[in-house]
């Protein structure tokens, strides 16, 4: 707010109040003592005139507070977007060559071993080949952690207390820290659950403190580690996330901070401000890919001098699901017709496949505007609407939303990829069940379960199938 | 001698994967796509199938169901380069689908010539 806007406002006002009191004092003096109505009159317009041009001014100047503040989060938020939206564009790059580059690594690694085989023990052969075999899998490992950043590591999530794996990681990064650097931490999950992989938590927590540590190599420091459960409302906050409860993590440094210009590229992979190979640039990238897998974001707040503060949500819920096998929910019964859009081909053959294994019947189709012509066709025959978001011409959104408009109580349930950005832009109140690119069966069947399990009556069983 | 179908689009790993699993003792035939493979399959049945996940014509995951109805005893091994047409997590899928051991590529020969020991040591 600038000072026209706050300090200025209560001199005008003031100045107001004093010049008010001084007309009408003048009006009454002048008034009726004097008896000259003609001034009197003139005094009274003065005045009333006066009174309006001021609360206009305060008005106006209310309004432009406002309108500031809108666009100033407005501003916020689409930035947040375009480094989502861009980090997603890298992260799509990466696993679109992820495929090959890894069957060219293991033809390089699987005849190398062979070659080992034969190379005699102490020989210069051997070292070569051993030489080889490192750097193949020293790719393979940067290979696995573009992967993870850009579609996330296979295995099923669960309800997770993240404040145990929070504690395990402040433990184990304790013991491996110089004197010259203190770590501290306040964990309180509040009994909340994560829907993760341990290994996701364990993840952002060991990147986020091992980069605070690696910033105060040099001169030591104090890393700040804090767990806590907050509430994030309607009006949301710069990071665009949808309302609800969100565990909060905040690693904080006391070491050398960093360039405002460099913050918004922070998290992009191999970007490092550290020397040529003292790094690879990934754990920052590793972090922010499994919070916006997660549905949750990541930011940062540093200055040159004043540290570095990153703050990680995720989405939290007090319901309790059961671990393992039970985390899967109740499972609908394989029958009814499933409509399932996505314009990736080989999903939809794929996830068409599985869910005619499941019992379903399926129609899956590449195209909105296709599903919406065979969902008219037989409005009550599809008992489940799956769609992917964003797709070429109508979207995930507007499919569903117009499908309810001629069915209200249609389950839908909406996959996204692994950004956040497509993610936000998800009512999550219409349409609460949501699919995060990649999942696995029991993943889709838990949504599945959660979507059509209590709203289909008697036509579901909670039995596994 | 244990027979060995190996099911891989590329190449250049269809090669080194034959030579792998032949050095270490096994017979082995290798097609390029799933479809090839259930009809070499029906031909002539295999001990042990390892297939690729992402390929042509009739990709893995499709072909170990159709694997897993048509001949439920026989064991399958999925080996996956990742990335690529996203979505499903292929890896889990095919574990969910009952094949016996499930690899990453590049997938380190000790591990792979252990999976496929322990197999046949079933």
């Amino acid at each position: 707010m600038n000072a026209w806007g706050g300090r200025g406002v209560l001199a005008l006002v003031a100045a107001w109040l004093v010049i008010s009191l001084a007309l009408a004092a003048a009006h009454l003096y002048v008034g009726h003592l004097l008896e000259l109505g003609l001034l009197a009159d003139l005094l009274t317009h003065a005045t009333v005139l006066f009174a309006g041009g001021v609360v206009a001014i305060v008005a106006i100047a209310i309004w432009r507070r406002r309108a500031q503040r809108a666009e100033a989060r407005r501003r916020e938020v689409e930035s947040h977007l375009r480094r989502a939206e861009r980090l997603e564009a890298v992260g799509t790059l990466a696993g679109g060559i992820a495929h090959d580059f890894n069957n060219a690594l293991f033809v390089i690694s699987g005849y190398t071993e062979m070659a080992l085989e034969h190379a005699a023990p102490g020989s210069t052969l051997r070292s070569d080949l051993e030489e080889v075999l490192a750097s193949a899998r020293r790719s393979r490992d940067l290979v696995r952690q573009l992967l993870a950043f850009a579609r996330g590591s296979s295995g099923e999530r669960v309800a997770l207390q993240a404040g145990s794996v929070i504690k395990e990681v402040v433990k184990l990064m304790r013991a491996g820290l110089p004197p010259s650097i203190e770590l501290v931490s306040t964990v309180d999950d509040g009994g909340l659950r994560v829907y993760a992989q341990p290994t996701e938590v364990h993840q952002i927590a060991t990147h986020l403190c091992t980069n605070a540590a690696q910033a105060m190599e040099a001169g030591g420091g104090r890393i700040e580690v804090d767990l806590r459960a907050v509430e994030i409302g309607p009006q949301g906050d710069a990071v665009a996330l949808a309302p609800g409860e969100y565990l909060r993590l905040t690693v904080s440094d006391t070491g050398p901070g960093i360039e405002r210009s460099l913050l918004e590229r922070v998290f992009e992979p191999f970007f490092t401000t550290r020397a040529p190979g003292a790094g690879t640039g990934m754990g920052l990238s590793v972090v922010h890919g499994i919070a916006a897998r997660l549905g949750g974001a990541v930011t940062v707040d540093s200055a040159p001098g004043e540290g570095a503060t990153f703050t990680v949500y995720l989405p939290a819920s007090r319901e309790i699901r059961p671990e393992g096998e039970g985390a899967a929910g109740p499972v609908p019964r394989g029958e009814g017709r499933i409509l399932f859009v996505d314009d990736d081909r080989a999903l939809v053959t794929m996830v068409s496949r599985i869910l005619e294994e499941l019992g379903f019947e399926v129609d899956g189709v590449t195209d909105a505007a296709e599903a919406l012509g065979r969902f008219r066709v037989d409005l009550g025959g599809c008992r489940i609407m799956i769609s992917d978001v964003v797709m070429p011409g109508m979207g995930g959104c507007e499919l569903a939303a117009d499908m309810r408009r001629r069915r209200p109580e249609l389950p839908v349930i909406l996959c996204t990829g692994h950004g956040s950005a497509a993610a936000g832009s998800v009512d999550r109140e219409e349409f609460p069940f949501l699919l995060v690119k990649p999942f696995g069966i029991r993943e889709l069947r838990r949504v599945m379960g959660q979507a059509i399990g209590p709203a289909a009556g008697g036509r579901d069983s909670s039995g596994a199938k | 001698m244990p027979r060995i179908l190996l099911i891989e689009d590329d190449e250049r790993t269809r090669r080194m994967l034959r030579e792998m699993t032949e050095r270490a003792g096994y017979e082995v035939v290798d097609v390029a796509n799933g479809e090839l493979g259930l009809r070499a399959q029906r031909g002539s049945g295999f001990d042990l199938v390892i297939t690729d996940i992402l390929m042509p014509d009739k990709e893995g995951i499709e072909t170990i169901m159709e694997l897993r109805r048509d001949y439920p005893d026989l064991p399958v091994i999925a080996i996956s380069g990742g990335g690529s047409a996203g979505g499903l997590d292929y890896l889990t899928v095919a574990r969910s689908l009952g094949a016996r051991y499930t690899f990453a590529k590049p997938v380190d020969r000790q591990e792979l010539l252990g999976a496929i020991a322990s197999v046949f040591a079933e």
